[in-house]
């Protein structure tokens, strides 16, 4: 195998991102009869989706409309991971970082891995991919125990509750099939095997997430994210203790890629509706610096992007959907008048 | 005959040999170098033209004049038949060219070439007969090598060649000698070994040689950036330098294609990857365990060299909690005596760490080593003593520093890295590190020469030359597999051929 197949790009995207909404602050008070179905239920509900688009996509070209849907939901998936991830940042580390300095870094240095091309972000994405593993392993393997319960209290009392509300709201409102579907046209292989493979290791893998998480902690916590923190803070080595430092790498490494991933498709889409631009780098900056802009400016309105993430998403993806629909049937039908024009004709 | 520096080069030679003499003096300036010996063969005026200290006086006078006085009282006593002479009837000198125009004249004499011009032919025979200084073969220099082969190329192309075929004895190696430089005419030759290298490769570095429109080409240097993509933004260079011809031949035989350069004894090589920087001719002398320990040790070494002192930087300042307490108070009762942070410390000492490489490159070896002794041990020292730096920083320093000699072709961007690392450390912790190393990581990611990446065989994965990358393979396997350099390539990696 000499080139980056979906495969590939597929388990290095999903690891990313899982990594990445590690740091997300789920919703709280579902119906845990619905919680304890909604896996499964949007494990299918997305495979159908995912399908119908790609059919809706292999039939119908990349048209400005599809390119300034995509625009909108990369940019306000970009807005709203960084947002979310610069958030718990802030939370954990208040004295260190601040919120809306991480969110510029972010996007700069997002535009800056996504100038790289598409190969090169995912490359980055696998080779990170295996460093995360090795480190994870090495917290997991450090991890004391004795040293869980004074960071029980930190947490919820309902921890059942709290993990499968967690765990429905990320499979719900969790970007990765959108993002998966606008990488289609930057992906080269069967699109159709790439997704089916793709959504089934992704349940896989909240699956053991799910399963390692209760293992290790003993209970469950609602805040995925602090939780990653907390166990990070339960190791002790021969040099390292507390290992939630390297923990951060991982998880803004993650981040970033997936920032650079979206401002990839921010700039494909930005290029193909603004065609006067044609310099790549300034495509770039100035998807930066307008998106810095929009963030700073909705904080300011007090509008947290994260919270609508996954609506806004549904309904970018729907209006992409039908427009490729209509444009489907559209074409039928042209081809349909032309044949009996032709007839006629002769 | 109007002759200038714009339009020498397609003025034709004209019959006469005075003519041809009186502007080619004229085109050098009457230069104090040229010399020019008029002779008359049977009636027949001829010169011969060389530049003095070019040419080999006993070949001259053994292999020219003792042949061509030969032809005195004989039978050859038309210019045609001493022409003939020279060029189908003796075998005077192994290398005999015939040159039709003063650029080809000229660059034939300063290639050390014998001109011999006979009056009624409007061409002259160019005979071979170099004898200028050069310098003989000697050690590599900046690979130095255990059990490895210890010569290296010289400066002059000719000798490096020879190098090249003595080692890969076989009509499938080809040289393809082109020139560069306006004013230099720089001899540049490309190395190949057919079937083996990718000739859409081939066509490329082909190109981009002939696109060079610089005046002079002095050395490797100058040629590398117009063989690289987009040189100015990339950290690593995807073509790769040695002196060693053993490790150039290993590459040949890869399916590389070598770019030689007169004047130099380092040869380029493309494509490179970033595995082959950390390989060396000793991993093919040692046993394959310790083959695998050494590249092990080699790739530890560039990441001390590069985030060793930054990763310090971010743990003792933003994540303490990360050290162990012994360790963590040990540093704390350090850093208490000394006057600076850390941060402006580390700083201050890796200038002085780059002031001293500096310094140690351009000084005689004799006084150097005493400049080790005085900025190492006396400078540090009372540095120490004085509290400008803690010692545990000092450790750091020294650990970096050797850490980066053990690959000097990464003098560059060890260094660059490692300020950048500093800095990020210093300002953002490890967020600052993480972002620095993503956006170094993506840069060399995204690197790639003609379809092949830069960071195969790792990423795109190609398995079967994984083992060479962080080891290397048994010499049973070696002799299995057949290498060639499609293995390494990328079919979705686009080329870039346009717009340079």
């Amino acid at each position: 195998m000499k080139s980056i197949s979906a495969y590939q790009f597929a388990g290095a995207m999903i690891v990313v991102r899982i990594l990445a909404l590690a740091l997300y602050i789920p919703s709280e008070g579902e119906n845990p009869v619905v919680t304890a179905l909604a896996l499964p239920i949007l494990a299918l509900a997305k495979y159908a989706l995912l399908a119908l688009t790609i059919r809706a996509y292999e039939k119908q070209t990349f048209t400005r409309g599809a390119a300034v849907c995509s625009a909108i939901l990369a940019g306000a998936l970009l807005i709203s991971i960084c947002g979310a991830f610069s958030q718990s940042v802030e939370t954990v580390y208040p004295d260190r970082f601040s919120r809306l300095g991480i969110t510029a870094v972010f996007f700069i240095i997002g535009a800056y891995v996504a100038s790289m091309g598409a190969a090169g972000t995912v490359r980055t994405a696998g080779i990170f991919l295996f460093a995360a593993a090795i480190f994870s392993a090495t917290l997991l393997f450090q991890t004391r125990g004795s040293m869980l319960t004074d960071r029980i209290t930190l947490y919820s009392p309902s921890p059942l509750r709290d993990l499968e509300s967690a765990l429905r709201n990320l499979t719900a409102y969790s970007a990765d099939v959108f993002i998966f579907a606008m990488m289609l046209p930057y992906v080269r292989s069967s699109p159709k095997k790439a997704a089916g493979i793709y959504l089934t290791a992704d349940v896989l893998i909240w699956l053991v997430f799910a399963m390692a998480y209760a293992a290790i902690m003993g209970r469950l916590y609602p805040r995925s994210g602090y939780s990653f923190f907390a166990i990070a803070y339960c190791t002790q080595g021969l040099l390292i203790d507390r290992a939630d430092g390297i923990f951060f790498c991982v998880v803004s490494a993650a981040a970033i890629i997936v920032c650079a991933l979206l401002t990839g498709i921010l700039k494909n889409a930005m290029k193909y509706v603004f065609t006067s631009i044609r310099s790549d780098e300034k495509t770039y900056l100035s998807a930066a610096g307008v998106l810095t802009a929009a963030a700073i400016s909705l904080s300011g309105f007090g509008i947290e992007l994260s919270k609508y993430a996954g609506v806004l998403a549904a309904a970018v993806w729907i209006a992409l959907a039908v427009y490729a629909l209509t444009g489907i049937f559209s074409r039928k039908y042209r081809a349909a008048k032309n044949t009996e024009a032709e007839k006629e004709g002769e | 005959m109007q002759i200038s520096y714009e339009n020498f080069e397609d003025v034709h030679l004209a019959s006469s040999v005075s003519e041809n003499i009186l502007a080619l003096r004229t085109l050098l300036g009457n230069t104090m170098d040229l010399n020019v010996m008029d002779i008359e063969i049977n009636g027949v005026p001829c010169a011969l033209i060389t530049i003095e200290n070019m040419v080999s006086a006993s070949a001259m006078s053994e292999l020219i004049f003792r042949p061509m006085m030969g032809l005195e009282g004989g039978e050859a006593d038309t210019h045609e038949k001493i022409m003939d002479f020279i060029t189908s009837r003796s075998l005077m000198t192994a290398e005999r060219i015939m040159v039709y125009t003063f650029g080809e004249t000229v660059l034939q004499l300063f290639s050390g070439f014998a001109l011999i011009f006979v009056e009624g032919e409007n061409t002259a025979a160019a005979l071979g007969i170099q004898g200028y200084d050069k310098k003989s073969i000697s050690s590599p220099t900046s690979e130095n090598n255990v059990m490895g082969s210890q010569e290296a190329f010289a400066e002059v192309i000719r000798t490096n060649i020879s190098l090249i075929r003595r080692r890969i004895k076989h009509p499938a190696l080809r040289f393809e000698m082109t020139q560069t430089g306006k004013l230099s005419n720089t001899d540049v030759c490309i190395a190949y070994i057919r079937g083996k290298a990718d000739e859409k490769m081939l066509a490329e570095i082909r190109r981009r040689i002939s696109s060079i429109k610089l005046d002079s080409v002095f050395g490797a240097g100058y040629i590398r950036p117009f063989l690289e993509d987009d040189a100015a933004k990339r950290l690593f260079s995807e073509i790769g330098v040695t002196e060693r011809p053993d490790k150039l031949c290993a590459s040949l035989i890869e399916g590389r294609i070598a770019v030689l350069v007169d004047g130099t004894p380092f040869i380029m090589i493309c494509p490179y990857t970033f595995a082959q920087y950390f390989s060396s001719m000793d991993d093919y002398a040692s046993k394959s365990f310790f083959a695998w320990f050494l590249k092990f040790i080699r790739y530890f070494a560039f990441l001390l060299a590069t985030a060793f002192p930054g990763i310090y930087l971010a743990a003792v300042n933003y994540n303490p909690e990360m050290l162990n307490m012994k360790l963590l108070a040990n540093l704390s009762a350090s850093e208490k005596t000394t006057i600076l942070p850390l941060f402006s410390e580390l700083i201050i000492i890796m200038l002085l760490l780059e002031i001293m490489r500096e310094a140690s490159i351009r000084l005689p070896s004799a006084v150097g080593t005493a400049m080790s002794i005085a900025g190492g041990l006396i400078i540090g020292d009372s540095a120490v003593k004085s509290g400008i730096i803690s010692s545990p920083l000092l450790i750091i320093v020294g650990v970096t520093a050797t850490a980066s000699f053990v690959l000097p072709s990464f003098n560059q961007q060890t260094t660059a890295l490692r300020l950048a690392f500093i800095m990020a450390g210093g300002f953002a912790g490890f967020f600052g590190i993480t972002v620095c190393t993503v956006m170094s990581v993506a840069n060399v990611c995204s690197q790639s020469f003609s379809n092949v990446v830069f960071t195969a065989p790792a990423s795109p994965l190609i398995k079967d030359q994984l083992p060479n990358a962080f080891g290397r393979k048994s010499f049973m396997r070696m002799a299995r597999d057949d290498t060639k350099m499609s293995d390494l390539t990328s079919p979705e990696t686009p080329r870039r051929s346009g717009g340079r």
